[in-house]
């Protein structure tokens, strides 16, 4: 017995010490700017709109949460796809998204998802929280210096990212040809998510470090279809129910690009 | 904004139609990071309102370039005589607003950009001319001057 000793007190302190994640994360980073495009910018922050608006911006924060990178699990296997042959009711499938035959885009996680007979659900494997105002006029790089529950990854497979957005505050004046000027004030409390589909597993076959770097560019396009003038009420934009869904459908449809990097001994 | 072709102040330039345009061989988002930026033959810009039938589309390798409109929206038109998908590849994001059948909207979803040159082609999209005749893409008004643009139909285009 004395003999086994020593492999006893080995095998315990491999049972009993923390253990380390397959991937530590190591860094993370969120990008967030207003970047209308060559189509719509007219310079000091002012953007035209598809109704021939222009919309100069003095003011446009968001309040973002946090980021939640996500697995999909319950999946019972066998639901990948090939998009050269993509399954009933989609077509045209590449770049990491299929058409649906209502014209929607669907990626190709989503439509795993639904192979797998709709017993597949997203859960948070890390949570990077961010709580912070952002000034999307002038830019922001915010270092995400806290991951939870730990930085160590465990074996996953992540394969979407939501970005928590909980409050949205813009002050602009719009003008066009032929109307008064319209002051537009909103200060919106929101519960909503901007999303992104990621491919990146976890696992003992990538790099023991990972760095991510997010970036979320609202463009140009935010204000369109909103007819400013048939909402004016005194010479102010009063944003009823429809056009705030729209201005929403328009900020979340910014897609959050991610890139990762490995750190290098 | 009516969906009328009124004003419409843009003049489409671009190749003769490459009948060649066949063979399936290459990623057609590959393939327009290819040609969206090839020189195509100047032409004159209208400033005034041209008709629809001037401002025609066609499939094939070579770029159009449309000329844009700062104040209205304006149309250019893809005329075809049996159902077909076509991929359509623009230089800008935030330009093409819809897809219209005989001047009804049919609705477009933009897929993104182009992933091997996301620069060059920040918007792409699918398009279903489910049945024969003319189809117009209705474009916003933009404070760029002009459209880069290259479509393909969908089953490909020669490699070459």
């Amino acid at each position: 017995m004395k003999q086994l000793a020593p492999l006893l007190v080995l095998v315990a302190g491999c049972t009993f010490q923390p253990g380390t994640g397959f991937v530590t994360l190591s860094s993370a980073q969120l990008d967030a700017a207003f970047v209308p495009g060559e189509a719509r910018d007219l310079g000091d922050d002012a953007v035209l709109t598809d109704m021939a608006y222009t919309v100069a911006l003095e003011r446009f924060a968001l309040t973002l949460e946090r980021v939640d990178l996500q697995e999909l699990q319950g999946a019972t296997g066998g639901e990948s796809f090939d998009p050269a042959a993509p399954p009933e009711g989609y077509t045209l499938c590449h770049g990491g998204h299929c058409h649906a035959e209502d014209g929607s885009l669907v990626s190709y996680a989503e439509i795993e998802a639904e192979l797998a007979g709709g017993q597949a659900f997203w859960v948070t494997i890390a949570e990077l929280p961010i709580e912070a105002t952002v000034d999307m006029l002038t830019g922001e790089l915010l270092t995400l210096d806290r991951v939870l529950p730990s930085t160590e990854l465990p074996m996953a497979d992540l394969g979407r990212l939501t970005l928590g957005l909980s409050a949205l505050s813009i002050e602009a004046e719009v003008t066009a040809s032929g109307v008064e000027p319209i002051g537009l004030l909103a200060e919106l409390d929101l519960d909503e998510a901007f999303t992104a589909d990621l491919d990146l597993p976890i696992d003992r076959d990538q790099s023991p470090t990972l760095s991510l770097a997010f970036t979320l560019e609202p463009g140009g396009d935010l204000f369109d279809e909103l007819d400013f003038a048939a909402l004016a009420v005194d010479g102010e934009v009063a944003l009823d129910d429809p056009a705030t869904a729209t201005l929403l459908a328009h900020l979340l449809e910014t897609p959050v690009t991610v890139t990762t990097s490995t750190d290098t001994p | 904004m009516t969906l009328f072709p009124l004003a419409l102040a843009l003049i489409a330039c671009g190749p003769e139609t490459d009948d060649t345009a066949a063979a399936v061989t290459e990623d057609p988002g590959e393939h327009a990071c290819e040609h969206i930026g090839d020189q195509v033959d100047a032409i004159t810009t209208a400033t005034a309102a041209v008709d629809i039938a001037d401002a025609i589309i066609e499939p094939g390798d070579e770029p159009w370039v449309v000329a844009l409109s700062g104040d209205v929206t304006t149309y250019v038109q893809i005329e075809v005589d049996a159902e077909e998908e076509l991929l359509l590849f623009v230089g800008l994001a935030d330009v093409v607003e819809d897809l219209l059948f005989q001047w009804q909207s049919e609705g477009l979803e933009d897929a993104g950009a182009e992933e091997h040159c996301a620069d060059a082609i920040p918007a792409h999209y699918h398009l279903d001319l489910h049945e024969p005749g003319a189809y117009q893409l209705e474009l916003a008004p933009s404070a760029a001057a002009e459209l880069r643009l290259v479509l393909f139909e969908s089953e490909g285009h020669d490699d070459h």
